[in-house]
């Protein structure tokens, strides 16, 4: 894991339209824009919407609304 | 509201026009895909006047990642590349040993090493050793003096909007803030030398003192003062009282005072004022008092009656 505690992560990037992500979340969201080949920001931004498009907010939290996604 | 060393806040309280100034525009959420556009206008509202072609670093540099990371043994944090990248360029920073916010480049050190500093010239991250998984997204800015067009000055305080827009790809924000900018004012209000006028005045002594900007809470934003020839008798006959010389000093101790040269007559000399230590901004002065110490010679005697 690249982050041990919350607070290492920007608070700009622990909610997605209000709701809270897990760290692991957030690794798995950051790792896929590292290996983007959009460029810069594009990435990060790109791997938000993905995000998204598989999880879905309940109870405060994203939960993934298909296999194969991180939950 | 935006603010120039506390200054710009108000109309009442402006940035003295021509100072240096650097407007910048960042995302905190290390996502910009495109910066749309950035204007400096006269009204709130849709953007007017663009100024996104004179953005530093170019729009089109939008350099962001999760994976920077700083090295305390050579002072340099590197990044995915720095290509398109110069010194003083703004840049937003976070990680859990800094303050999360907009930085700027010291030095570009290499394709993908640079040095950091705050506003005050400072490495955030100077003794706090090895560090990694540093969020960083390059920033842009707009400098120049806050005389320079597009800026808007006059001697009552104008009002400027600085507005910057950009896009993660497919949802697009804007952002607009806004500063008060003025022209000097006239004799003893801009620049005050033993209670009156800097030009002009017959003080009795070299011994003078000196207040910058009185009726302007912040002073303009200046934050230093130096000495330099008047600009047309090419002298400058005064030092400063606290310190001596005439090279840069806080605004604070410029208003300790100034000392004159030795001896009755015209003293000139020229101040230069600066929103930061070193700009290459500044506005100017020429000041000039007569030196009449002597006073008249008496004669007395005593004669019979």
């Amino acid at each position: 894991m690249r982050f041990e505690s919350i607070h290492e992560i920007p608070k700009t990037l622990r909610r997605i339209g209000g709701t809270q992500l897990s760290i692991d979340q957030i690794e798995a969201l950051l790792d896929e824009a590292d290996s983007s080949e959009l460029p810069n920001g594009a990435a990060l931004a790109q791997a938000k919407r993905d995000f998204i498009t598989r999880h879905k907010p309940v109870g405060g939290h994203w939960v993934a609304t298909n296999t194969g996604a991180s939950a | 509201m935006l603010t120039l060393n506390l200054a710009g806040g108000s109309q009442a309280d402006p940035i003295l026009a021509g100072l240096g100034l650097k407007l910048v525009g960042a995302g905190s959420s290390f996502d910009i895909a495109t910066v749309n556009d950035a204007f400096i206008d006269a009204a709130t509202g849709a953007g007017v006047t663009t100024v996104k072609a004179s953005l530093t670093p170019a729009a089109t540099v939008v350099t962001a990642a999760s994976t920077g990371s700083y090295n305390d043994t050579t002072k340099s944090w590197t990044m995915s590349s720095t290509t398109g990248l110069t010194a003083g360029d703004p840049i937003y920073l976070s990680h859990a040993s800094i303050t999360d916010g907009i930085y700027y480049l010291g030095s570009v050190v290499n394709g993908t090493d640079y040095t950091v500093e705050d506003a005050n010239g400072v490495n955030p991250m100077d003794g706090g050793g090895v560090q990694s998984s540093i969020f960083y997204q390059v920033a842009w800015a707009w400098v120049g003096a806050g005389d320079a067009v597009p800026i808007n000055h006059n001697s009552a305080g104008d009002q400027n909007f600085w507005k910057f827009q950009a896009d993660d790809g497919a949802v697009s924000s804007i952002a607009e803030d806004s500063f008060w900018v003025a022209d000097s004012p006239a004799g003893a209000a801009f620049i005050q030398i033993e209670g009156g006028d800097y030009s002009g005045q017959t003080v009795a002594d070299n011994l003078l003192t000196l207040v910058i900007l009185t009726g302007w809470a912040n002073n303009g934003g200046i934050s230093h003062v130096e000495m330099a020839n008047h600009s047309v008798q090419t002298v400058n006959n005064f030092i400063w009282t606290s310190g001596g010389g005439t090279g840069e000093v806080a605004l604070a101790t410029a208003e300790g005072g100034l000392t004159a040269s030795a001896g009755d007559g015209n003293k000139y000399g020229q101040l230069v004022f600066k929103a930061k230590a070193g700009s290459a901004y500044d506005v100017t002065a020429d000041i000039d008092v007569i030196v009449d110490s002597t006073g008249p010679l008496l004669v007395l005697t005593l004669v019979a009656a």
